[in-house]
This record gives C-alpha cells, structure tokens and sequence, in this order.
C-alpha cells in the first residue's frame, strides 16, 4: 500500500529520545532535509502528494507525530506536557539528529504546524525556514475566539474536555466520528479528498483507543501548556522566514486575519490564501510542491 | 412525576398541571423534561395554577423537527397550549432553553407574560456575540449539538447516558448524586429516546443561526414585565459573567439573586429555588393591584 503511496521511500521506526516514531522518508540523507509534519486526525500518509514530487531536491522525512499513527503514544500527565508542541519539537530534533542533520525546511499542515511553530522557537538553529499549512497561531486563535470560529472547530472545545469525556464518545464508533468530521471539514460528501489508501490507514490508526486519547491529550495541551509556553516567550517572534499558506474554503479565511495574527509572531511573514478546503495538501498536492520548493529553494 | 399534578397531551405537547390560583408557566431546560420541577412546582401550586410542558422536542412531546425547534416557535407552542388550556396571562419561569424561550416569549407576547424569572442563563445574544475562549469550552454542547444532522445525534445515541449525564454532572454542579434518582430516571427515559436526541440538537441547531437572528434583529428589545435573575452561584455563567449585568439593558424592571450550586441549582436545591420564585410571585399580587 505505501510502495503505491510513497513510490521509492523507506518506512522505518526511529527512536527520537523518549519515543520512537513511524517514518516514511526517501532515503537520500545527504540532500538537504525536508521535514513534513501532518495534522489531526491523520498520518504522514497525507503527504503522500506531496512528499515524491519533492524528492529529488530534498532527503524528505515525514513522521507520525507522538500519539498517531504508529509512533509510540505514551502515557500522558495530568498537565498534558506529555502532549505539548513543545515535546513534539523535541521529538524531531532528536529525529534530525538521527540522520545526521543539523536543520530542515520544515513543511507543516495543521497540530504539525503548531509543532513546526514551537520548534522555530525551542530549536531555532535546526529549522531554515517554515511553508505552514491553514492555521494562525493557537494562543491567538483562541483570544480570537468567535461564535464563527467555535461552530466550525466546534472539536477545539470537545476534545479538551476531561478525559474519558471526549474518548468514550468516540471509541463508541471512531471510524463514524473520523468521517463524520472530516468529510464534513472539507466541505464534501463521499469519500471526501482522501486517497482511499491514506484514508484507510488514517481510519485503521484511529482505530486504537490509544490513538484517540492521545490526540485528545495534542488538543488538551493546546489550550493549556502550549499557552503557557507562549506566554513565558513573551513576544519572541520566530526569526526564520514563514510561509502562511491557508485554505480559502475553511475557518481561518472566514474568521481571522491570518497574516496580521503571524505578523504578531513572526518578523518574516509572507502567505496567501489557495482554492482548497482544510486538507489542502491533498487537494492540490502539487501547488503545494511548487509553493514549498519555490520557497524553500529561494533561501537555500 | 409531580405528585398531585394531572398530566395531559395537547398539540404535541405533553405537560403537568396542578393548583389553583393565577396561572404560572414552567419551562425546563437541556438535557431534562417537565420532571425537573417536581420538587418545586407543588410549593408553587399551593397559590397558584402551576402548568409544567415539556418543550417541543423534550420529554414526552413530539419532535417537531428544526423549523419548530427556535425559541420563538417553541413559545408559539407553549401559547397554542395555553390557549387550549383558557389562560390569557400568565407568569413564566423558565431555567437553561427554557429560559431562552421564556425571554423570547416576553419579547414576542409581551400583553400575555405579566411576570418572568429566567435561571441561569446569559442572554443568547450576548453569549454568541461576544463568545469568549472559556465560555466556549464550558459551553462546548452548543457547538457540538449545532453540527448538522445525523452527525452529534448519531455520537449521543451510542451513548446517551455518559453523554447526558456528563451534562448534568457539569457547569459547576457536583455530579449526579446531588440529584433525586427519580428525577434522574426521568431524564433518562426521556434521552434514551433517538427522537429526543434530534429534538435537543435541533434546539441547538436553532439556537447559533435562527435564534440568534430573531434576537439580532431586535436587540433593543426589552422585557416589559417585572423580572427575576436567578443564577447558580456556583455555576458557570457565575463564573464568566455578571449574569445581572448582562440582563439589565434587556429588563425594565430586574432584580436578581444567586443561588446556592451550579447549574441545576433547581434540582439539588429546589426549596431555596422554590422561595425565591414564591416571593417574587408574591409581589405579583400587589403590583396588579397597583394596575387595577
């Protein structure tokens, strides 16, 4: 299934200090490293349209976050710090260290661009530059909090309610709920943007009682401990060019003003909004590709 | 349910009723029926005619699927009833929707409503229009029961016992066993009920588009009729709002008071509850002296 996914990459599982993470990546460690981070409630399956139209130029490395997918999900804490983007960060330094690479480009689409945006800050020398993919910044998105906002992510507020809430009511029929709320996100009906294969692996790995705790854990984490790591950085901005690519048929067009709230974060902020629902980097992989290798080659 | 009250059926409303006296309207709330006021409203009927509906979509009434479930077609029901029923003008209480109803309605049929105490709530408006982070958190249900049809429906009917009764374990009460077992079978009978499911998650789907259009659309809007604020004062509209502050733009004449407990104060305290209503009724008399 994923030789027709990711023609010519290797999954491996790689120790990453406290966790060991699922890895596809096309095993060309001495091109410069392309890391991409997916999103709830998927896999590096997503990438799979993106990721071969990029491996020429880059060794491109795409994990399973910690709780998804088949990396490890481990125990969580009752701070969620377990959870925290910046874990998560931590996580992919130590996964760049494994190949050899002091930085990357790092390409991110939703909880992996939240990650990608603490890892500018915590390890601001391993990443060049940022292209992410339909989020604004999650402490002001929530200042930002709107009725249009909560009915469209109406998920930010139900899975951060206290566990076993929100992972009792999914485990009753997870496949329904991942449908249910993903299909509807990208504004479709069938089988919605999804390539059946990456579909059945995102279904498959939601599957696992595990899984769904921990991506309520990522969401818990979110609205708590992330928050507070924002506000020890105070105004530190990330240093680093970013790319803010959203999609124009989703919430971030309809309630915030996406690059004034990164300007807030970030000196280098350019970005733009495409003809796509939320899972953009299925939709239009290859816009994608060409907005990401544009940027990335510009600062090579 | 309430001892010493007849139950009837009309229009697809289910209701108790009870006493003599000047007619009093009560209207429950999400996720419960009529049964709530089962410790209350036999104090009430001792000077009053007390008339309990379950709201469309609640309990033991029909579902009257998303048209009929804004607050304004709710209380249109709730008048049709009435009418049936021979009374003109009454007192309302209404706690959670049923408040949200009971305020639509003063706005409404202002010449039928002559007194109104709302519990716990924060006006619609006001909540949607100015939502903050934590209220939504708290508040979670009114965007998750607002996602189109069959998709919370179907969640909530694989489990609609963790799923309610986390609801009335929550928003500042102390879990369930505050509760009477009686009352809480009530509910139960009443949740388990597919139909009931869609008829509380239209409520919702109403609340975040229909309703809140009716209230947009005449925001200076002011309850003429005397009005009671009662709110839990361990509660979550407590919590994040001045629950009297965000009233007094809307009332002409407004008093309010905090009860002891979260939430559902009128189930794990209904006498408290009971005595503030009574004494507010109380002044009923006299101020329709006044206008006699």
């Amino acid at each position: 299934m994923t030789a027709s996914l990711f023609p010519g990459f290797t999954e491996e599982r790689i120790p990453c200090g406290a966790v060991t993470l699922f890895v596809r990546h096309n095993a060309a460690p001495d091109r410069p490293a392309l890391l991409l981070l997916h999103g709830y409630p998927q896999t590096s399956a997503m990438w799979h349209g993106v990721a071969p139209l990029l491996a020429d130029r880059f060794h491109v490395i795409c994990p399973d976050l910690r709780g998804y997918g088949r990396s490890d999900k481990p125990a969580s804490a009752p701070d969620h710090a377990p959870y925290s983007k910046r874990a998560m960060a931590d996580d992919f330094a130590a996964l760049l260290d494994h190949f050899g690479h002091d930085s990357a480009w790092v390409g991110a689409h939703d909880r992996g661009a939240r990650v990608a945006h603490r890892m500018a800050l915590d390890h601001s020398g391993r990443v060049r530059a940022l292209v992410l993919l339909d989020i604004a910044p999650t402490r002001e998105m929530y200042a930002n909090t709107s009725t249009t906002f909560a009915r469209a992510y109406w998920h930010w507020y139900f899975l951060t309610q206290p566990a076993p809430f929100p992972e009792t009511m999914i485990g009753h029929d997870p496949r329904a709920f991942w449908l249910g709320k993903c299909i509807r996100q990208a504004g479709s009906t069938g089988t919605g943007p999804f390539h059946p294969d990456a579909k059945d692996e995102y279904l498959r790995c939601f599957d696992d009682p595990a899984a769904i705790h921990a991506s309520c854990e990522d969401y818990r984490a979110a609205a708590t401990i992330d928050i507070a790591h924002d506000d020890v950085d105070g105004g530190r901005k990330v240093s680093q060019p970013l790319l803010a690519l959203w999609a124009r048929r989703g919430v971030i067009e309809r309630a915030f003003d996406p690059l004034s709230l990164w300007r807030s974060r970030a000196d280098d902020v350019t970005g733009k909004a495409l003809d796509a629902s939320h899972y953009m980097a299925e939709e239009i992989p290859s816009e994608i590709a060409l907005h990401m290798t544009r940027f990335f080659t510009a600062r090579a | 349910m309430i001892a010493g009250f007849d139950t009837g059926r009309q229009g697809g409303l289910a209701y108790a009723a009870g006493g003599e006296g000047p007619p009093l309207v009560l209207l429950h709330g999400f996720p419960q029926t009529h049964a709530m006021w089962a410790h209350i409203a036999p104090i009430l009927a001792l000077t009053h005619r007390v008339i309990c509906p379950d709201l469309p979509g609640y309990g033991d009434s029909d579902t009257p699927g998303l048209e009929g479930a804004s607050f304004r077609a709710m209380g249109q029901a709730v008048l049709g009833l009435l009418d049936h029923l021979g009374v003109e003008r009454f007192a309302l209480v209404g706690h959670d929707r049923g408040g949200r109803v009971a305020h639509r309605l003063c706005l409404d049929a202002p010449d039928r409503v002559d007194r109104v105490a709302l519990m716990d709530i924060v006006p619609t408006h006001t909540l949607l229009s100015e939502l903050q982070h934590d209220v939504a958190t708290a508040y979670y249900h009114w965007f998750f029961l607002a996602q189109p049809e069959p998709f919370p429906d179907t969640m909530i009917a694989a489990d609609p016992d963790a799923y309610f009764e986390s609801c009335l374990g929550g928003w500042g009460g102390d879990g369930l066993s505050a509760f009477d077992p009686a009352q809480l079978d009530a509910y139960r009978a009443a949740w388990r009920q597919p139909e009931r499911i869609r008829g509380m998650c239209d409520d919702y789907r109403a609340g975040v588009t229909r309703d809140f259009e009716d209230d947009c659309a005449d925001l200076g809007a002011r309850i003429r009729c005397p009005a009671l604020i009662l709110y839990g004062e361990q509660g979550v509209m407590a919590r994040f709002y001045d629950v009297a502050e965000t009233w007094a733009p809307k009332c002409t004449y407004m008093e309010a008071q905090g009860i002891p407990g979260g939430h559902f104060f009128p189930d794990t305290a209904p006498e408290v509850t009971a005595a503030a209503l009574a004494a507010f009724l109380e002044e009923r008399g006299a101020s329709d002296s006044e206008e006699a």
